[in-house]
C-alpha cells in the first residue's frame, strides 16, 4: 500500500471549499427562484407521513394533481415521464385548472401558466412541492386547520415551470411565509 | 484482529515444538503482532463509530427542523462542523494518526449529507429522492479521491449503491416498480470514479467490495429486466458469471502476473453465475427452457456438476472461499431442486440419487488424485 497518509492542507481546503460551494450553490439556486419566479396559489389538502431524514412533513394534493382521462390519453400507463402542465387561471384565488398535458411545451396566453412535473400513466401529476416540512409535531395541528378551512400555498414558478413553495395561507390570509435565508 | 493474534499463538507454539522458530524469534513476532494489532484495529472502530455517531446527530438535528435558528444560523451549524472536521482529519493526518483522520472525513462527508437533506427540508424540495442521494455520493468521492481515504471511498460506494437501489426501484415505490424494465447504467461511471480512487491507494478489501458491488448490481439489473423477458435478463448474468470463471481458471497464471486476483475472480464469477442459473431456473414465471421435469432435472444436473465442479478446482488451487462459495450453491440448488420437484416426487427422488452417484464419483476421483500426488512427494 502507497502512503496515503499526509497530503496539503491545501487539498483539505479544497475539499472543504468544494463540499460547502455545492451545499451553496443549491441555496442561491433556491433563492434565486423564490425571489425572481412569477407567484401562484394553488389549493392543497394535506395528510402528515414524516420523513427518516428531513423529519415530520405534511404532504400536499393539488387541486391540479390529478390530470383526466382525455387529458393522458397520449401517455403509456406505466410511465413516470417529465411533462409540461398548461395550467389556466380560473378566477377565484387558487382555482387554478388543468387545460392540457404535454411532453413539449405548449404556447402560453396572459392568464395562463406552464408547470413541469412528473406524470403517472393513472393522470397523477407530481410538481415537486408535494412536502411542506414542519417543526416536530406540529404537522398534525396544520392537518386540523386544512380541514376545517381552506388551506392554500403560494408557489415560485420559475422560466422553466420549476415551482418553490414560498408560504401557506388559511382561508385566503397568509399565514406563513418562508424567509429565504 | 483477535482472531489472527489467536491463530499466530497457536501456530508459534506448533512451530517453536516442532524446532523451526526459536523462542526468541517467537517473542519478537508475538511484539510485532501486539504493536500492529489491536490497538489501531479498536481505535478505528471506535473512531469510525463515533463519525457515524455525530453524522446520525447532524441528521436528527435537521429531521427536528428547529424554527428557533434561522436558515442561515442551522447552514452556518452545518458548515462550521464540515470545516472543523476536515481540520481535524488534517491534523490527524500531521500527527501519524491515518485511521482518525479518515473516521474524521467520514463525519465531514456525513455533515455534507446533512447540509443537503437540510437544504431540501428548509426549502420544500420534493423532487426526484435519488438526486440527493447521488449529489452526496459525488461529494464524497471526490473528497476520498482528493484526500485518497479508503474509509470515505467505501462510503462512497455505500451511497451510489444506494443511489442505484433508488433509481432501478424508482425510489422505493414498489408499486410504480412493478413494471420497471431498465438497467441503471449511471451505476457503472459511479462505480468507476470510486475504482479509480481505490486503484489510486491500492487498497485490497475496497476491491472485494467494489466487486461486491459490482456483482449484486449486475444480478439485480438481471431482474430488472428479467420481469419481462428471462432470456435476456438472467441469461447475460449467467453467461458473465462463466465467462469470470472461465478467465480465472483459463488465464489464471496470466491475471496473476499482472494482479492476484484470479482466485477472487473465480468466487465472484461463480457468485454471479449460480444467481443467474438460480433464476433462470426457480424464479422467472417462464423459465427459459419451459416447465418440463426433463428440462429442470438437465438444467439442474448440469448446475450441480459444475459447482461440484468447482469444490475440485478450489481444493487443487488451495482457494477455500471459492469451495466454501460452492458448498453454500451446492446447498441451495438441492434444496430448490426438492421444494420444485422433478416431476414426481419419485422422480425426484430418482434425480437425487443419480446425481449422488455422480457427485459420489467425483469425490472417489478426488481421493485417486490426492493420494497419487501423495506418493508421488513420498517417492521424490
Amino acid at each position: 500500500m502507497i502512503d496515503v497518509l499526509k497530503r496539503p492542507i491545501a487539498l483539505y481546503a479544497l475539499a472543504a471549499l468544494m463540499l460547502t460551494g455545492i451545499l451553496t450553490s443549491m441555496v442561491a439556486a433556491r433563492v434565486a427562484h423564490l425571489k425572481n419566479g412569477r407567484e401562484i396559489v394553488l389549493n392543497i389538502r394535506p395528510v402528515d407521513p414524516r420523513d427518516l431524514f428531513k423529519g415530520d412533513y405534511v404532504r400536499l394534493g393539488f387541486d391540479i394533481s390529478q390530470a383526466s382521462r382525455e387529458q393522458m390519453k397520449d401517455f403509456d400507463a406505466a410511465s413516470n415521464m417529465p411533462v409540461h402542465v398548461l395550467l389556466e387561471d380560473a378566477g377565484a384565488a387558487g382555482a387554478w385548472r388543468i387545460v392540457s398535458v404535454t411532453m413539449t411545451e405548449p404556447k402560453v396566453s396572459a392568464s395562463q401558466i406552464v408547470l413541469r412535473a412528473t406524470a403517472s400513466g393513472s393522470g397523477w401529476l407530481r410538481y415537486g412541492i408535494e412536502r411542506y416540512y414542519v417543526p416536530e409535531g406540529t404537522g398534525p395541528k396544520l392537518e386540523d386547520q386544512a380541514r376545517t378551512n381552506k388551506l392554500s400555498a403560494i408557489v415560485a414558478v420559475n422560466a422553466r415551470g420549476e415551482t418553490a413553495i414560498k408560504g401557506l395561507k388559511l382561508d385566503g390570509k397568509t399565514i406563513h411565509v418562508e424567509p429565504l435565508l | 484482529m483477535f482472531r489472527y493474534a489467536r491463530r499466530v499463538e497457536s501456530d508459534l507454539a506448533r512451530w517453536q515444538a516442532a524446532g523451526w522458530v526459536s523462542s526468541a524469534d517467537a517473542d519478537s513476532i508475538r511484539a510485532d503482532v501486539a504493536r500492529c494489532g489491536i490497538g489501531v484495529s479498536l481505535s478505528t472502530a471506535l473512531g469510525t463509530l463515533a463519525a457515524v455517531l455525530i453524522g446520525f446527530a447532524a441528521m436528527s438535528f435537521v429531521a427536528a427542523n428547529w424554527q428557533s435558528m434561522s436558515k442561515l444560523a442551522r447552514l452556518g451549524v452545518i458548515f462550521a462542523g464540515l470545516w472543523g472536521f476536515l481540520g481535524l482529519a488534517y491534523t490527524f493526518a500531521e500527527r501519524g494518526l491515518r485511521r482518525f483522520s479518515d473516521a474524521a472525513l467520514l463525519g465531514a462527508t456525513a455533515l455534507y449529507g446533512a447540509g443537503i437533506m437540510l437544504i431540501a427540508q428548509m426549502y420544500h424540495m420534493d423532487g426526484h429522492p435519488p438526486d440527493a442521494v447521488w449529489l452526496w455520493a459525488v461529494g464524497t468521492v471526490l473528497v476520498g479521491l482528493l484526500l485518497r481515504s479508503n474509509t470515505v471511498l467505501a462510503a462512497a460506494l455505500v451511497l451510489f449503491c444506494v443511489w442505484s437501489f433508488m433509481e432501478m426501484t424508482s425510489g422505493f415505490n414498489w408499486i410504480s416498480s412493478r413494471n420497471a424494465t431498465r438497467v441503471h447504467w449511471g451505476f457503472l461511471p459511479a462505480w468507476a470514479s470510486v475504482a479509480l480512487g481505490v486503484a489510486l491507494t491500492r487498497w485490497r478489501p475496497g476491491m472485494h467490495l467494489l466487486a461486491a458491488a459490482l456483482s449484486v448490481w449486475l444480478i439485480f439489473s438481471g431482474y430488472m429486466v428479467g420481469r419481462g423477458d428471462a432470456v435476456r435478463g438472467h441469461l447475460p448474468v449467467l453467461l458473465v458469471g462463466l465467462g469470470m470463471m472461465g478467465a480465472s481458471i483459463g488465464y489464471g497464471t496470466v491475471i496473476d502476473r499482472w494482479r492476484q486476483i484470479s482466485g477472487a475472480m473465480l468466487n465472484y464469477g461463480m457468485v454471479v453465475a449460480f444467481a443467474g442459473a438460480f433464476a433462470l431456473q426457480f424464479v422467472v414465471d417462464r423459465p427459459v427452457l419451459g416447465q418440463s421435469g426433463a428440462w429442470t432435472m438437465l438444467f439442474g444436473l448440469v448446475t450441480l456438476m459444475a459447482i461440484a465442479a468447482v469444490i475440485v478446482w478450489g481444493w487443487r488451487t488451495d482457494n477455500r472461499a471459492a469451495m466454501w462459495i460452492a458448498y453454500g450453491c451446492f446447498t441451495i440448488e438441492v434444496f430448490s431442486l426438492y421444494l420444485k420437484k422433478v416431476g414426481t416426487l419419485l422422480g425426484t427422488s430418482g434425480f437425487f440419487l443419480i446425481t449422488g452417484l455422480l457427485v459420489a464419483a467425483f469425490a472417489y476421483a478426488a481421493w485417486r488424485l490426492n493420494d497419487s500426488k501423495a506418493e508421488a512427494r513420498t517417492a521424490s
